[in-house]
């Protein structure tokens, strides 16, 4: 396995008391994956879930959520944490239209235009992806291969410095769309001159 | 009313305002286009009396966006940092920036009509408008990072608005170019169309956005496109 990447596989809030606790070795991880195995996000005390937001928000952390359960619209509340998500064949979604909460976060995690009418009812793993409700699929027998991939994918020639900026900007841009708030300071103009610069002494090499 | 300017033009016709991206064949956006697009909206796009907006480029692309090159030396040359925090920005940048956001809170219809590439700083200035009416064959996508960049004119805000932020993430960190019908699926785009017909449907919905209310806002803006397919697609 690719030593960036660390996995927690959740079963219980118990399995999450480490990144809570802030004793998980992060180490030179820069990728770090949870495999939610039981829907067991709500479990966790608010002080639990900003110890773990803080971690997982970090911009020098790639933060991964794979959903191998089934769940309920509240996850969508707390997913915000997590760069992007993935879904396993165990995974499947108690949808609920009547979550206000939940339908928002949803849709503006997901699928901002998507319509998923007024029926509750369960979603699984195919039509999570068919809605576009993950970014993709994990086959469970190659569960671990699937995901080095995707991650190589995704990184692939990538720097640091890029990543941190994209991831920046995510957050503060989360913060306003999500919650309300008022973006003080778009972090996009530094983020985006300091790139430039790099990538001009780069070429001069 | 025409202006024409070395990289775009401006015409008022018929009560419709249009802002095309004008450097064939690929409609590249160099300094020169990034300058007067900021002088072209605040001049004239913001105090329009037009009803609606219509963004697009001429020739087959909307724009294959920004030249890296000259962008990198351009942005190298007029940045400064001070321990390690920039303390002075190139002016045209923030200007740009600045005007990208005033057009998308305009308060009439603004439309992109996007055919070809529509890509980086392109598809920037497309999200900055209220809808994207694309043609079947376009290639979209924000490719700042495969250039050690990310897309610096509100694109990370307005792709995670539009797409989602997880998409949008994804899509950012890959700088990936998608075609028109997966843009429609991500929610992207607004409009499907045939080829060379979006600066027709373009019309066609400011008139009849213009027929149907006297109440359009960007909050809305579905109410009146969602009236729109079903009057012209159904």
């Amino acid at each position: 396995m690719d030593k960036h990447l660390l996995i927690c596989q959740i079963k219980t809030v118990r399995d999450l008391a480490p990144l809570v606790s802030g004793t998980t070795e992060i180490g030179e991880r820069n990728t770090i994956v949870l495999h939610l195995k039981k829907d067991c996000f709500n479990a966790m005390e608010d002080t639990e879930f900003e110890q773990v937001k803080r971690i997982l928000f970090d911009p020098n952390i790639i933060a991964i959520l794979i959903i191998d359960c089934e769940f309920s619209m509240s996850l969508y509340e707390k997913m915000y944490v997590f760069d992007l998500c993935f879904v396993s064949n165990g995974g499947a979604l108690q949808f609920d239209p009547k979550h206000e909460n939940g339908l928002r976060f949803l849709h503006l995690l997901f699928s901002p235009k998507t319509s998923l009418g007024k029926e509750a009812r369960i979603l699984d793993y195919q039509e999570l992806q068919n809605y576009g409700f993950a970014n993709a699929f994990l086959r469970k027998e190659s569960l671990i291969e699937d995901l080095e991939s995707e991650i190589r994918s995704l990184t692939m020639d990538r720097t640091r410095e890029q990543l941190y900026g994209i991831k920046s900007c995510m957050n503060a841009y989360k913060d306003c769309c999500l919650f309300g708030k008022t973006l003080i300071t778009d972090p996009e103009p530094s983020c985006f001159c300091q790139l430039a610069l790099l990538k001009t002494e780069e070429d001069k090499k | 009313m025409r202006h024409e300017f070395e990289t775009i033009i401006y015409e008022e016709s018929e009560g419709i305002a249009y802002l095309c991206i004008n450097m064939p064949p690929a409609n590249k956006m160099k300094s020169q286009f990034l300058m007067e697009i900021s002088m072209v909206i605040k001049e004239y796009a913001l105090t329009t009396n037009a009803s609606g907006i219509i963004i697009y480029g001429s020739g087959r692309h909307f724009s294959s966006g920004a030249d890296v090159g000259e962008l990198l030396e351009f942005i190298s040359s007029h940045t400064i940092v001070e321990d390690g925090a920039v303390t002075h920005y190139p002016e045209w940048y923030l200007d740009c920036k600045e005007s990208f956001m005033q057009l998308f809170h305009m308060k009439i219809p603004v439309i992109s009509a996007i055919g070809g590439f529509c890509i980086g700083s392109g598809f920037e200035l497309a999200l900055s408008s209220h809808i994207r009416i694309c043609e079947s064959g376009a290639r979209l996508g924000l490719p700042e990072s495969t250039f050690g960049l990310l897309p610096g004119v509100n694109g990370t805000f307005r792709l995670s608005e539009e797409a989602g932020f997880f998409h949008a993430y994804e899509l950012i960190v890959k700088g990936s170019l998608i075609d028109s019908r997966e843009a429609k699926q991500m929610g992207m785009i607004d409009l499907l169309v045939q080829r060379k017909s979006s600066l027709d449907y373009a019309r066609k919905l400011i008139a009849f956005i213009n027929e149907h209310c006297s109440d359009y806002s960007f909050a809305n803006r579905f109410h009146f496109l969602d009236g729109f397919k079903e009057y012209y697609f159904s």
